[in-house]
């Protein structure tokens, strides 16, 4: 940090606030160990690849028929480019939700998107549609209906009310999850299982043209939400405070919302539901990177990637040849993390 | 069902009417027989039943199968074979069997399952005062078993003992073709998404074995357990079976997308087909067909007229 | 004097209850105004509106001669600032991070600050007497600290006029004269006008330029602190008898509970 000298009186505080430079490197590094996780997941699995083999694929220069060209191309790098972008969606959908909401608890699912989401999916499921097309349209349109609700049953004069919103969320979130209940106790067993690993989260048969279909949203998505960061900072002191300092906090929370949900609601129509991610890791990034959210909105969602990457990577091998559900990965790791968070901070919440 | 009969003889009448009595009165459960069921439980029927009510879709079709499809009187909801017996009174679930639906209906023998009905259901039929005769047949040949039991308890045990015969020599025929053959791998997949396999603890692997298969999943320590698709490829199975519910749909699109994976030499071979799942899961006597059909598709060598998609019921 | 706000016949009511009825005022460039009241009188409730949180079911509401609505919000920031009663700070941002968040309306599209941005924060810092608590985390800070700090950030908005929301409720007797000396000077060195809602009768009455009383929602009196606070006044709004004499050492209006 460089010493700042005021020109005026001369006084030197050794502070000085954010700059871009900064961010722009801390990310560059975070980009760097995103990618080392890729590459590294992407060796790890029941064939054996080195990183030879490897580097020769990547350049294209292994024949069209080595067998690992398939693991690769087909199986691995597809679940590691889905992996990435839907750990970096709910990173960055948990820290805006908490500063939106000013609820350390709250995560991309608290407003009943999840729930929604999971219904269309689990409709899906029941009628038998597949899972190229007719699945992820009905969990994108279960989100979008939540989405609606929650705005018809929570807008207040202001803008949104942080508690009623919630408030929405719960409700909706439980009658939703009713009528999934439902659905499963009355499922044939084939269909069971489907929705089983769907609600815990699927990455296991990622193709490319998922990710093909999420990045480009999940990057407007994120460029979007960046010009909001530093009302997300202003908001931090207060919803009137914000309005006094010039944040037309009616106007941000909706748009912030709207882009949140459409961008949640598409990744979980491919991935299933993954918990703990945007609850624990925006939180994680915050004890290291502090709460301006110019810096910690992206470092928040490149973790996620990388933790997301990473949990990915030991659902299909820990209990190899078998696969676990990656959000039960998710959840081993992040809830006793997050016990501990509590214990040691209680329900304050600061930075560096 | 075997009933002694006393002829009544001339002198002594009142020591043979005594007598009479004394069996009869001690003969009275001889009108009736008693069964021990897979259970061990001792079943009693003073009269062969005439109203049965099925707790499984495989009871079902065996009942149907031995004609005595007129008997039945209840099933649960998933018994769609045969057609006829769609139009059977519901009494539930497999799962979750309405006791009272049973009641109503007032059976004089129940049929279940030891995997699916549970004891609280069986108690409580008991206590009613309604037999109930629980089956488990765990393999193929336990299944045909189950079928001449099955019989035996509805009182038609010649019919049974037959039935079963015919059933065996067609699994022996099986077996015997197929002895000294090397065996290939099979994989069954018996979900898309996620891809499930068996493990040896399944009635699917026993077909598999007796078509002259081996399941590479078979050691798994889960039952039916979810593989990653790299893990199939490394077993590199020689005929991968795809056990569907459903015509065509989903499971045409699963069976293309293994298509893409020429590392596999039943990609290569040609050898990815899809099997109406009902013929090898479930201990019924559609089973026997079931492994025909496995087999010709494992050992196409045995019969080429077996050599198809095997789609068709039977 | 130009106006700087000017209320005209104002009301606002929560549900069928009117807090505030036929209100009109205006304030001046450089003024010094405080608002006094007992607690009901709908003080608040002037600030809310005066700084557009809350529109008026009647009346009008201008700002430099225009309509209040036609301003954006951020427009509004950079006219207006207001210093609220307290704060509860959740965040560990630092003092100066907490007074460069008083810069938001002149970034525009800009996610970080400028060089004119950095200027602007310390020299309020350095009017608002805080400049040595700028890396110390808002959360930390005692009552007082914080309402320098808050009051910097106000004057990083580089408005014409400052609202303050009892700015002196919880501070010690020393930092209340130094607030109030600190407002003074403000507006007279930077013809900053100030609307000041306080419940601190003599500290109002010896620094401000006008007082209005409001009473229930109306304004009971205006004019000079000598001419507003008198005995009678003063019990009728606040149904307490007093003694109204001249403080010895300033001159202004003492008023003392009998």
């Amino acid at each position: 940090m460089t010493p700042q000298n005021n020109r005026q009186t001369g006084t030197t505080i050794s502070i000085r606030p954010l700059t871009a430079g900064t961010v722009v490197k801390v990310c560059l590094i975070l980009i760097a160990l995103l990618i080392l996780t890729a590459l590294f997941s992407t060796m790890v699995g029941t064939a054996k690849i080195t990183w030879g083999q490897l580097w020769n694929l990547l350049l294209g220069n292994a024949a069209a028929t080595d067998p690992a060209r398939l693991v690769i191309f087909r199986i691995r790098l597809p679940r590691v480019m889905l992996a990435g972008l839907v750990g970096f969606s709910l990173s960055l959908g948990g820290v805006v939700f908490q500063a939106l909401l000013r609820n350390p608890l709250a995560d991309p699912f608290i407003l009943g998107v999840s729930s929604g989401s999971a219904f269309g999916a689990v409709l899906g499921i029941m009628l038998g549609l597949g899972f190229t097309f007719g699945i992820p349209v009905l969990a994108f349109g279960g989100a979008v209906l939540t989405m609606y609700l929650v705005l018809v049953l929570g807008k207040k004069r202001i803008g949104m009310e942080s508690s009623t919103i919630i408030l929405a969320g719960v409700i909706i979130n439980a009658f939703f999850t009713a009528i999934i209940m439902f659905f499963i106790a009355t499922a044939a067993n084939d269909r069971l299982h489907t929705m089983l690993f769907w609600l815990y989260g699927d990455l296991s048969q990622s193709r490319f043209a998922e990710s093909a279909i999420t990045a480009p949203a999940v990057i407007a998505g994120f460029l979007i939400l960046y010009c909001f960061a530093r009302h997300l900072n202003v908001m931090t002191a207060g919803e009137e405070a914000a309005l006094h300092l010039g944040v037309n906090v009616g106007r941000a929370k909706l748009i912030c919302f709207l882009v949140v949900s459409l961008v949640i609601g598409l990744v979980v129509a491919f991935s299933g539901l993954i918990g703990f991610v945007g609850l624990v890791i925006p939180h994680l990034c915050r004890m290291i990177f502090g709460s301006d959210h110019r810096l910690l909105m992206p470092v928040s969602a490149l973790s996620g990637a990388i933790f997301l990457i990473a949990a990915d990577t030991l659902a299909r091998t820990v209990i190899s040849p078998s696969e676990l559900p990656v959000g039960v990965i998710t959840a081993f790791l992040g809830a006793p993390f997050f016990i501990y968070l509590l214990r040691k901070r209680g329900s304050r919440w600061t930075g560096s | 069902m075997m009933i002694r009969q006393r002829g009544c003889r001339g002198m002594g009448r009142m020591f043979l009417f005594l007598a009479c009595c004394i069996l009869l009165v001690d003969a009275a459960p001889c009108f009736g027989t008693v069964f021990y069921d897979a259970l061990n439980r001792r079943v009693a029927l003073s009269s062969p039943p005439r109203r049965i009510v099925s707790l499984a879709p495989n009871i079902t079709e065996i009942l149907y199968y031995l004609g005595l499809g007129h008997r039945v009187a209840g099933v649960t909801r998933f018994s769609y074979y045969p057609p006829e017996a769609k139009k059977k009174p519901k009494v539930g679930s497999y799962i979750r069997v309405n006791v009272e639906r049973i009641l109503e209906l007032k059976p004089d023998l129940v049929l279940g399952t030891m995997d699916g009905n549970s004891s609280q259901t069986i108690h409580l039929l008991e206590r009613a005062g309604i037999p109930v005769y629980v089956v488990n047949p765990r393999s193929v040949r336990e299944t045909i078993a189950t079928i001449a039991r099955i019989a035996d308890v509805a009182g038609m045990k010649a019919r049974g003992d037959r039935l079963a015969g015919l059933l065996t020599r067609r699994l022996e025929k099986i077996v015997g073709e197929t002895a000294g053959l090397e065996r290939p791998k099979v994989f069954l997949q018996i979900n898309i998404r996620p891809i499930m396999t068996v493990n040896r603890n399944t009635i699917h692997n026993d077909v598999i074995r007796l078509a002259g298969g081996v399941n590479p999943a078979a050691d798994l320590p889960v039952t039916y357990p979810r593989i990653n698709r790299e893990e199939v490829l490394a077993w590199k199975p020689d005929v991968i079976i795809i056990s569907s519910m459903e015509r065509g749909g989903r499971f045409e699109r699963a069976r293309e997308e293994w298509l893409k994976w020429l590392s596999i030499p039943a990609v290569r071979n040609s050898k990815v087909y899809l099997v109406d799942s009902d013929l090898i899961d479930r201990p019924s006597p559609r089973i026997i067909r079931g492994l025909e059909i496995m087999a010709g598709l494992i050992h196409p060598e045995i019969d080429p007229l077996r050599h198809r998609d095997a789609r068709t019921k039977q | 004097m130009d106006g700087i706000l000017s209320l005209s016949r104002v009301g606002y009511r929560y549900g069928s209850q009117w807090a505030l009825r036929g209100v009109s005022l205006e304030i001046g460039t450089g003024e010094l105004v405080g608002i006094l009241g007992p607690n009901g009188s709908g003080k608040t409730t002037l600030l809310k509106i005066a700084d557009r949180i809350l529109e008026p079911h009647e009346g009008t509401v201008s700002l430099k001669g225009r309509p209040l609505q036609t301003y954006t919000r951020a427009g509004l920031a950079r006219e207006i600032a207001l210093v609220p009663q307290e704060n509860h700070f959740q965040f560990a941002f630092s003092s100066l991070e907490v007074v460069l968040m008083g810069r938001f309306s002149h970034m525009g599209l800009f996610q970080f600050e400028g060089e004119r941005d950095m200027e602007v924060a310390f020299a309020s810092m350095e009017a608002a007497h805080c400049v040595q608590l700028a890396e110390r985390p808002i959360d930390r800070l005692s009552g007082g600290e914080k309402q320098r700090v808050l009051l910097a950030r106000a004057l990083a908005q580089e408005p014409g006029l400052i609202l303050l929301d009892e700015p002196t409720s919880f501070l010690d007797l020393r930092f209340k004269k130094e607030i109030f000396e600190l407002l003074s000077s403000l507006s007279k060195e930077r013809r900053l006008s100030l609307m000041i809602v306080s419940h601190d009768m003599d500290l109002t009455a010896r620094y401000c330029d006008r007082i209005i009383l409001l009473h229930r929602g109306r304004v009971f009196s205006e004019g000079r602190p000598e001419d507003v606070l008198t005995a009678r006044n003063v019990e009728a709004v606040y149904r307490c008898p007093v003694t109204v004499d001249k403080n010895p050492a300033t001159g202004s209006p003492r008023v003392s509970i009998v």
